[in-house]
């Protein structure tokens, strides 16, 4: 199956102004930054292939594990740091020595969309605070071009 | 019901004596005098709810319309205006506590109260205008006249410049913003407001605009102190103290994790050509005289029990690295930085895209009264602390004037930014061309 950049982007832009809702994941209702990648790989890939374990919103922080990132790396393609393009998913880390956990996808060469939390979903420059932030990036499976 | 009837009595009875303000206390005293009578006529199987302080209004401090934008030179502190804010932010939490139920313990029984208690914790979004840009930077951040603690905090700070973007949180809120180009402000990102009474506090913000032609011409500075145990570890060290009490080894500021991050911060906000910083790392020397020098990495303290990092230089742990000498009680040197600190921020100046140099350093830890003979004069002391120069391979200095120490670096293998790995060993030599073959030392990163 192929799936083209710009149905992600397309379908990325129209999750925004879904408000911000821990867990959830439905087209202006409610989402979270996983839910916002759930959403979409549902629009442009089919099924969900596994259902995501109960979390927290400070989640994986007590016990350092990079969950979100193992997920990621099930069921999406790792991409270099330098070569990201539209459609791709980036995980953030806050701090150093902490787990990722947030998520954005790419819209252009320097704007993201990503749920913030506690507002809503939004589509925003990826400036330097993030890309400080920045920790991986993974592609959809079967992106062609 | 007692409680009710009696607040309201206490309340005519204080206001006859005592006006207004006794009608006040007079309400509170029949509230608690009412409040007893009811829990012993209704003791069985009730429900209190108690509430925490609320307010009453989420609104936040208005900002002047019309107000000037100052122009900032060298550094200053300003309060700035608040451009943009949220209602505050309510986060509720309530909880729940039952005693006495069933009657255990043997305290009678059958009468349960519940305690449901609710919270009120509130948070604060707002953007500080601050000043005409480009700046440097942000330093120290001062609510209600004391510094304030950044860490854990989400603060984005704007410079200023033509190309900044708008802030990610008041496009979230607001649905678009604009990137207020030109203007150097500060985002506060859920603010807790705890404790400042929950209400935004008055912030001050001390800021950083290098207009000189000489900050703009550094290239390079020598990074200083080189005896300092964890002084160059990015991430805060703590010294243990005992139960439940610790120092800080390497954080003395507000604003950054550690005092070598904050330098880092200000060096490169100053002079922003920066390109390359040479590590001072210093081991320590035992004697004059070569043949009996020993040259080994340092700690100020045997016992010191440290969180955030564990100290260890060239293999070497606390318990068998040189103890350094004292003096007046106190520790004449700091120690050799970790080796661990000194890899972490290889990785953290090549992050910020800065070039490195080890600079090796050597310190004479000879303590005054000491009972080593001096090679230079015959003494039967040596000079306290004396200069790493006057080390000599001779026994009688004075007839073969010899020269100082050479430092050789092999590089074998190049740093990694991940994780550095140990790409340099560096050699210690006497240039007194009868005893060069001499190595004394290896220090290896």
């Amino acid at each position: 199956m192929s799936v083209l950049r710009q149905d992600i982007v397309a379908e990325t832009r129209r999750w925004i102004g879904t408000p911000y809702r821990h867990q959830a994941s439905l087209k202006g209702v409610g989402c979270d930054c996983l839910g916002l990648v759930r959403g979409i790989w549902r629009a442009v890939i089919g099924d969900e292939p596994e259902r995501a374990p109960p979390y927290a919103p400070d989640w994986a922080e007590a016990t350092g594990n990079e969950s979100l990132a193992e997920a990621a790396t099930r069921h999406l393609i790792a991409t270099p740091l330098a070569d990201i393009a539209p459609g791709d998913v980036l995980l953030f880390r806050w701090r150093a020595n902490l787990p990722a956990k947030h998520a954005a996808i790419v819209t252009t060469s320097d704007l993201m969309v990503h749920a913030h939390d506690g507002a809503a979903v939004a589509e925003v420059a990826i400036a330097p605070w993030w890309r400080r932030r920045l920790a991986y990036a993974f592609k959809f499976p079967g992106v062609i071009r | 019901m007692a409680a009710l009837v009696l607040s309201a009595a206490g309340a005519a009875a204080g206001n006859t004596v005592f006006g207004p303000a006794g009608a006040i206390a007079g309400r509170l005293v029949g509230a608690l005098a009412g409040n007893a009578i009811d829990r012993a006529l209704f003791a069985s199987r009730r429900e209190i709810s108690q509430e925490g302080p609320r307010l009453a209004d989420l609104e936040v401090m208005a900002s002047t319309e019309g107000a000037p934008i100052p122009r900032v030179y060298g550094r200053a502190r300003l309060s700035g205006q608040v451009i943009w804010a949220t209602n505050l932010e309510e986060l509720v939490a309530t909880t729940s506590q039952t005693t006495g139920s069933g009657g255990g313990k043997g305290m009678g029984g059958g009468s349960a109260v519940t305690t449901n208690t609710t919270t009120y914790s509130y948070f604060a979004n707002l953007a500080v205008g601050l000043c005409e840009g480009p700046i440097g930077t942000v330093l120290r951040v001062w609510a209600d006249g004391k510094p304030l603690d950044l860490s854990g905090l989400t603060i984005r700070i704007y410079a200023g410049d033509e190309m900044q973007t708008p802030d990610p949180l008041i496009v979230a809120k607001e649905g678009g913003a604009p990137a207020y180009r030109g203007l150097a402000y500060v985002v506060f990102e859920r603010l807790p407001l705890a404790n400042f009474g929950n209400r935004i506090p008055q912030m001050s913000f001390e800021i950083v605009r290098p207009v000189g032609r000489l900050e703009q011409m550094v290239r390079a500075v020598t990074l200083i102190p080189g005896a300092t145990e964890f002084g160059y570890a990015p991430e805060t060290v703590v010294q243990k103290l005992g139960p439940g009490q610790s120092a800080p080894e390497n954080r003395h500021i507000t604003y950054a994790p550690s005092n070598v991050i904050a330098s880092l911060d200000e060096l490169q906000s100053v002079a922003p050509n920066v390109e390359r910083v040479a590590i001072v790392v210093a081991w320590f020397g035992t004697d004059l005289r070569c043949d009996q020098c020993r040259v080994m990495p340092g700690v100020d303290n045997r016992q010191k029990q440290t969180y955030g990092g564990t100290w260890s230089a060239a293999g070497l742990d606390r318990a068998t690295a040189h103890l350094v000498s004292n003096v007046n009680g106190r520790p004449a040197f700091g120690g050799t930085p970790s080796d661990q600190s000194v890899r972490d921020l290889i990785a953290e100046l090549k992050i910020r895209g800065l070039k490195i140099t080890l600079y090796p350093f050597l310190m004479m830890d000879i303590p005054a009264g000491n009972t080593l003979h001096d090679p230079w004069t015959g003494a039967a002391s040596q000079p306290a602390y004396p200069w790493r120069g006057r080390i000599t391979c001779d026994p009688e200095g004075r007839v073969d004037r010899p020269t100082g120490l050479l430092v050789r670096e092999r590089r074998s293998a190049p740093f990694s930014v991940v994780a550095p790995t140990s790409g340099i060993i560096v050699r210690w030599f006497c240039t007194t061309p009868r005893c060069r073959q001499m190595p004394v030392v290896s220090m290896p990163f």
